[in-house]
């Protein structure tokens, strides 16, 4: 195979293939033999790799990019308009007119306070009567 | 000197004493390790730091490693990766262009004991430096260290014929530069 390669380096490049090949970049003197012991003492002396740093640079400037779209998303959202919804409310009842509190009293959606009464039967009222120990009488006599 | 098989040593590695087996890979490797990371980034001290960095990593990582891949590719790309590695950080650091890491390469042939007075052979090393950082990795790994294509696809992770070409390439490059006046 090595005489297959050189005849292929002769035939591209024949000054460089009639060089000899030498080993211009040698090691000094005694550096293969302490070279394995430098080795050992460094791994002795290196912590474990730790292949998950939690704040390594790395992620830290997703992170931060993460903040600031975050910020700059809440800062230019659109805000909605804080427009009451329902106008007749305690601090400006005085300042309305008789009909104007009618106006609002007919909008305003009052069923929902009165749905639980109206869904009470007369089995519910009697059982409350009995639970509270409430004379009947004494209703009637009101 | 006889050195164990990698299935071996990656046995006692796993089964025995790891420092003993992992002592047993360095003194098996340490030697073509060495001089690929020497002829990428050609000074010595730097030669000795990446060799140290690349069997650190070979520690780090042994007792993940598949043998998937051959011991010898797989410590060649992390050899090979430290040097890529080195050479952009360089650039990065400096706000070097290309031609200013390599001519301060070339600088560092000229205070290579070993090349002063061959005039050839200094010749050959800075038109290997002219090659682009790719070509150049490649022209190393077959002429000086003698690798077989298929084992320098498995550490670059580029198909045969690309290698072929791309060395084919350099050594035309070369040849041209050593004939040229």
């Amino acid at each position: 195979m090595n005489q297959e390669k050189n005849d292929d380096l002769r035939k591209v490049a024949p000054y460089l293939s009639s060089l000899e090949k030498k080993n211009s970049f040698q090691a000094p003197e005694g550096y293969f033999e302490q070279l394995p012991s430098a080795i050992q003492n460094k791994i002795g002396e290196a912590p474990a790799e730790n292949k998950h740093k939690v704040f390594s640079l790395h992620y830290m400037k997703y992170a931060g990019a993460a903040v600031v779209l975050l910020i700059a998303g809440i800062y230019f959202y659109p805000k909605k308009t804080q427009q009451p919804i329902n106008t007749f409310t305690a601090w400006n009842v005085d300042a309305l007119t008789d009909d104007e509190v009618l106006d609002e009293l007919n909008d305003y959606p009052i069923e929902n306070e009165t749905a639980i009464v109206v869904k009470n039967d007369d089995s519910d009222i009697i059982n409350y009567l009995i639970d509270n120990k409430i004379d009947i009488t004494e209703i009637n006599k009101i | 000197m006889e050195h164990q098989a990698d299935n071996e040593l990656l046995e006692l590695f796993r089964n025995g004493n790891s420092h003993h087996a992992f002592n047993l890979i360095v003194k098996k490797y340490q030697q073509r390790v060495y001089s690929h990371v020497r002829h990428m980034v050609i000074d010595h001290d730097d030669a000795n730091d990446l060799t140290q960095n690349t069997f650190i990593k070979v520690w780090n990582n042994l007792s993940t490693f598949r043998e998937d891949a051959q011991l010898f590719t797989w410590i060649y790309r992390i050899a090979t990766n430290e040097c890529l590695n080195f050479l952009k950080n360089k650039r990065k650091r400096f706000f070097l262009p290309v031609a200013d890491v390599e001519s301060e390469l070339a600088e560092k042939l000229t205070q290579e004991p070993s090349l002063k007075g061959d005039a050839i052979e200094m010749k050959l090393q800075k038109a290997i430096l002219l090659l682009p950082e790719k070509q150049r990795l490649v022209f190393n790994m077959r002429y000086y260290n003698e690798m077989k294509y298929e084992d320098m696809s498995e550490v670059l992770g580029t198909s045969v014929g690309a290698l072929k070409a791309s060395y084919h390439h350099a050594v035309q490059k070369i040849e041209n530069y050593l004939t040229s006046d």
